[in-house]
């Protein structure tokens, strides 16, 4: 049912684009004014979003501890997992930013006759949720061609690094195969899996259906019904340099395109793809376990009312005297 | 704000990659657009069309080259005719100096048997090419390489692998075989 | 009641959700899957919200009039107060890693002990009130109202999960369901929905100095008690001071070592231990509780309690502090303590007297774990162990959630066990370390009307246990923590059969062989020692 309304939904955007940009003619708000406004949403909405994180204090150090800490001198720790300074700290973000150090542990639980209760390798989500983020990375910095001139020489090297099985023409880059496999992967085992099904909002289902439709159309554009792409290309440089211009004869394959991602990254800020700002901010991860060494400091360390000794002793000082306990006032 | 020095930082690098096309292309000194790119083509007599009309030459000239490279070095299918009749080599930078070379040569036939077959059938060819064909390849009216592909493919970053092994012609040569 | 819950029966577990959706899927609210509600008086004494007797089972909860308005409150307070509710609530991508992580939902299949969907039911609330998408779009967007039902929903719910992190070891963003879990108790609390074996123990521990509620002169005999039945073990009468000003070291260890079974056979062990290498310290009365039920209550009460170990460790003028066997209390150590109730600039550096090792690692909160002091005495061949005198056992650790998870106290047990008895063998690597599985009981948790989650949430431990009980013919599942010690018993026999509970200092007062000791033929639990068993006087 949520990824049924997902999908209309990305459907109705489609539609919207549609008509839009081709029976309305109303190309320079697709073009021009949609983008704009998208991209400052992102901006502002995503910074705005990580201040409002940043506004709230760490008042406790709880790093999550998935190894030896530093003790004895004799005792081999584990910097990474269980960081004592800042450097492993940064290493262990740097592995789970990068490479989903965490999601790489994920393991199967199954329940057995006997009862026996087994742990099995499960890495088909690190792998899928890998290969979809890093084509994603790839994709959206490949696309800097389309937004800057001159092309600089690391956009050209990515390029030729995606697509250097040189298969077709033209050739085809390696992330578009990856990102859709992965994007299906990942709608799949929402609707497989009888646990995720449960527990998938619309909100989960929605970015990965305006994903994958944002992946198709850029797919069929590039290999199957050609658009203009030098109009495409001074549209975005246009965007990008303050000085918009709309070509005619632009296909509206690529005003869905664009309609799409505009939806992507405004939506953005809105929902839990913040993620991507948050994983930074995780005090079970981005903190080393040095708690004992360096006080960490709560800046709105509460006053609580406290039961002193001398409350104490003034309570139980007659038992306390009868069993020979020594005492502050006789 | 807590750790704002840290986040700070990470926001600005944030919003810095996100905008880098607007910084880069304001401190890139060139017209950025190419919006009144005009396809640089030799006014020759009778040549005035291409195969396809140039909307879909834009678009799909690279397939267009990818099917007749197939179609001339596997199936020696070496004549494109197209709807209305004209008849194109089928090549990239063949340039017909070539054909008036060999027509102009006299050859002697008892020399060396293999190579007058060669040189007959050589010479066969080009006359049929002469006699029957609009243009002999793409150059012959697209001459000015630099103008008419490189610079849409530098502007879009397409870096296609035709001058891998074609080779570019001369600028003087080109000269000729255009009279 | 254990006895009344089938084996059979309690393993069909169907892991397939329910028709409903979760929204619309009411709790089983019942005995066997709560705890009781706190007693009036121990939330009158701790001056908390809304004391009155009342029941889980009962339909109506009393709750304030202006409950919903407190909570909400509450809650933009604590998103205020706390990076981690914020970014916790807003960054879940519900990718489900966590899933059957749990050992309540492996126990259980109940899909709301799911930690992501834990965290759902705060989150659902929170989108609705914090959120523009949850205000404009409501249910699409995964909001929901705050009603009576989902509070009830919450506090069955949050207090179902032992805060033992064991899903965010596996969380790509590393949230941890623990956090999530005291805010929902934090807020549980504010209009006076408690649950008693927290708030009676920390009524205690406010009041007496321990969660048992142990008045000081019955403190001084438990210790009297102990160092009786170790003179009956050893032959040596050891000094046990209590309340001693100008003592070097502060030893303070969780309330159920010198009053529980079997933790007390380690109390023996550190007895044992402090008197043959002389060590110069004190018990202390008033601060007789190394563990802290504040943290399963709130921040605030954590610090109540845990304030007097500094003060203590000033008024005795100690130069620095030993922490005993315990599990939570370790987490409120190394990650609350000095924050809270620092700094501890009255105390040195913590410095072995008998090896001169320095503990930079406890440099600023000055407190030692006692394995850590242990092994480092071993380490320097300062103590003499008789390593057959642990033959008895076949034996095998449970690392305790806290050490594991919010500390990385790994190694230091092992190395311990490895060097006072022989046969030590690990469970499988999935349920050990910081892959570790809960006892079940933890949090506050461990309650007889709680049996039959606190059944289900042991299984995996368990589970566990049996495998190397199968193929080691293991018989001690050892661990260092009070509550692992108190609860575990009843669960083991439960699923487990013929494996007793022991403390890493038990085996350590076992092996070790002490100056002018008599000779040795009962072990810490006045059973006979191997090939000893002749000479016992019956």
């Amino acid at each position: 049912m949520n990824a049924l309304i997902s999908f209309v939904a990305v459907i109705v955007l489609i539609i919207i684009s549609f008509v839009g940009a081709q029976t309305l003619g109303l190309s320079y708000l697709f073009a021009v004014i949609i983008p704009y406004l998208a991209i400052s949403i992102f901006i502002f909405g995503f910074v705005y979003r990580v201040i409002k994180w940043a506004r709230a204090p760490v008042p406790f150090r709880i790093p999550t501890t998935c190894g030896q800490q530093k003790s004895l001198s004799w005792i081999k720790n584990n910097p990474i997992e269980n960081p004592h300074n800042w450097l492993g700290a940064f290493i262990r973000m740097a592995l789970e930013v990068l490479l989903f150090r965490s999601l790489f542990k994920n393991t199967k639980t199954t329940l057995k006759d006997g009862p026996r209760l087994v742990y099995g390798m499960n890495q088909l989500l690190w792998l899928g949720g890998l290969l979809f983020h890093w084509s994603f990375l790839i994709i959206f910095i490949r696309h800097f061609r389309f937004f800057m001139e001159p092309v600089p020489w690391c956009i050209k090297a990515l390029e030729n690094l995606d697509g250097f099985l040189q298969i077709g023409l033209p050739v085809v880059f390696m992330t578009d195969i990856f990102i859709v496999a992965a994007v299906t992967y990942l709608v799949l085992r929402r609707l497989t899996d009888s646990k995720l099904r449960y527990i998938s909002l619309v909100a989960d289902f929605f970015p990965l259906f305006l994903i994958l439709a944002i992946a198709v159309t850029g797919i069929l554009m590039r290999y199957f019904t050609k658009v203009d792409i030098i109009g495409v290309k001074d549209i975005a440089v246009g965007i990008f340099s303050f000085n918009p211009v709309v070509p005619d004869g632009i296909s509206s394959l690529f005003f869905i395109h664009l309609f799409l991602v505009s939806v992507l990254i405004s939506y953005f800020p809105l929902s839990k793809l913040m993620h991507m700002g948050g994983i930074f901010l995780s005090p079970t991860r981005n903190l080393a376990n040095n708690n004992r060494v360096v006080r960490h400091i709560n800046p709105w360390n509460p006053k609580v009312k406290m039961h002193t000794y001398e409350e104490y002793e003034d309570e139980f000082r007659e038992v306390m005297r009868e069993a020979g306990m020594p005492l502050d006032k006789e | 704000m807590y750790n704002g020095g840290k986040i700070i930082i990470g926001l600005i690098i944030f919003a810095f990659i996100m905008t880098l096309p607007i910084w880069y292309n304001l401190a890139s000194d060139q017209d950025p657009s190419l919006k009144d790119y005009v396809i640089a083509t030799k006014g020759v007599k009778g040549k005035d069309r291409c195969v396809l009309p140039k909307e879909e030459m834009l678009a799909t000239h690279m397939d267009v080259l990818d099917q007749w490279r197939d179609l001339v070095v596997r199936d020696g299918e070496r004549i494109h005719t197209t709807p209305d009749g004209r008849r194109f080599n089928r090549s990239l930078s063949y340039i017909n100096t070539e054909v008036e070379t060999i027509l102009n040569t006299s050859y002697s036939i008892t020399a060396e048997g293999d190579t007058n077959s060669t040189i007959q059938v050589k010479r066969v060819k080009a006359k049929h090419l002469k006699d029957n064909i609009t243009a002999y390849s793409c150059i012959e009216c697209h001459s000015n390489k630099e103008q008419f592909c490189d610079r849409c493919h530098t502007y879009m970053s397409v870096d296609p692998y035709c001058w891998d092994c074609h080779i570019i012609p001369e600028p003087q040569l080109m000269e000729v075989a255009v009279k | 009641m254990s006895e009344t819950l089938k084996q059979e029966e309690l393993v069909q577990i169907d892991y397939k959700p329910p028709g409903t959706g979760w929204m619309d899927t009411k709790p089983d609210i019942r005995k066997g899957k709560i705890n009781w509600g706190a007693v009036q008086k121990s939330v009158e004494y701790l001056d908390l919200p809304n004391p009155r007797k009342w029941s889980p089972t009962d339909d109506d909860w009393q709750l304030p009039k202006d409950w919903k308005k407190i909570i909400l409150e509450g809650m933009r307070e604590r998103i205020e107060k706390f990076r981690t509710f914020q970014v916790f609530m807003d960054i879940c991508v519900r990718c489900g890693a966590c899933a059957d992580k749990c050992h309540f939902f492996i126990g259980s299949g109940d899909p709301k002990n799911m930690p992501v969907l834990r965290a759902e039911l705060l989150r659902a609330v929170y989108r609705k009130e914090f959120t523009l998408a949850g205000k404009l779009m409501g249910k699409m967007a995964g909001a929901r109202d705050l009603t009576e039902d989902v509070l009830k929903e919450w506090f069955f719910y949050f207090f179902q999960c032992t805060e033992c992190r064991r899903c965010s070891v596996f969380c790509p963003y590393g949230i941890d369901t623990a956090e999530i879990t005291m805010m929902g108790r934090e807020l549980l609390s504010l209009v006076g929905l408690e649950i008693d074996w927290i708030t009676t123990p920390a009524a205690n521990c406010f009041r007496t100095g321990n969660h048992l509620g142990i008045q000081p002169h019955g403190f001084q005999d438990s210790v009297d008690f102990a160092v009786d039945d170790l003179e009956d073990i050893i032959g040596i009468k050891v000094e046990a001071p209590v309340n001693k000003k100008g003592a070097e070291i502060l030893f303070v260890v969780p309330s159920a070592d010198y009053f529980g079974d079997p933790h007390y056979f380690g109390f023996l062990g550190y007895l044992a231990l402090f008197h043959e290498i002389g060590l110069d310290y004190t018990f202390s009365s008033y601060a007789s509780e190394g563990g802290n039920f504040g943290l399963f209550h709130s921040n605030q009460m954590m610090k109540r309690l845990n304030s007097k170990i500094y003060m203590e460790a000033k008024r005795l003028g100690v130069k620095w502090v030993l922490g005993g066997e315990c599990g939570h209390m370790w987490r409120v150590i190394n990650q609350y303590m000095d924050t809270m109730n620092g700094p501890a600039d009255f105390l040195e550096v913590p410095k072995s007297p008998i090896t001169g090792t320095v503990f930079e690692n406890a440099r600023s909160t000055k407190m030692v774990h006692i394995t850590e002091f242990t092994a480092d005495l071993i380490k320097n061949g300062k103590l003499k162990l008789d390593k057959s005198r642990n033959d008895q056992w076949r034996i095998t650790f449970h690392d305790s959630c806290n050490p594991a998870r919010a500390m990385g106290i790994l190694e230091e047990p092992r190395y311990i066990i490895n060097s006072v008895a022989n046969n030590f063998f690990e469970m499988p690597e999935n349920c050990i370390k910081e892959q570790t599985f809960c006892c079940g009981g933890g949090a506050g948790l461990g309650t007889e009307e709680n049996m039959e989650m606190r059944l289900r949430g042991g299984l995996p431990r368990a589970n566990a246990v049996k495998y190397v009980h199968d193929k080691h013919g293991v018989n001690v599942l050892t661990c260092m923590c009070a509550i692992d010690k108190a609860v575990l018993p009843t669960l083991i026999d439960y699923w487990v059969s013929g494996v007793q509970i022991g403390s890493v200092h038990e085996l350590v007062g076992n092996a070790l062989v002490i100056k002018g000791e008599k000779e040795r033929t009962l072990d810490m639990r006045s059973d006979p020692l191997p090939g000893k068993e002749e000479t016992e006087d019956v």
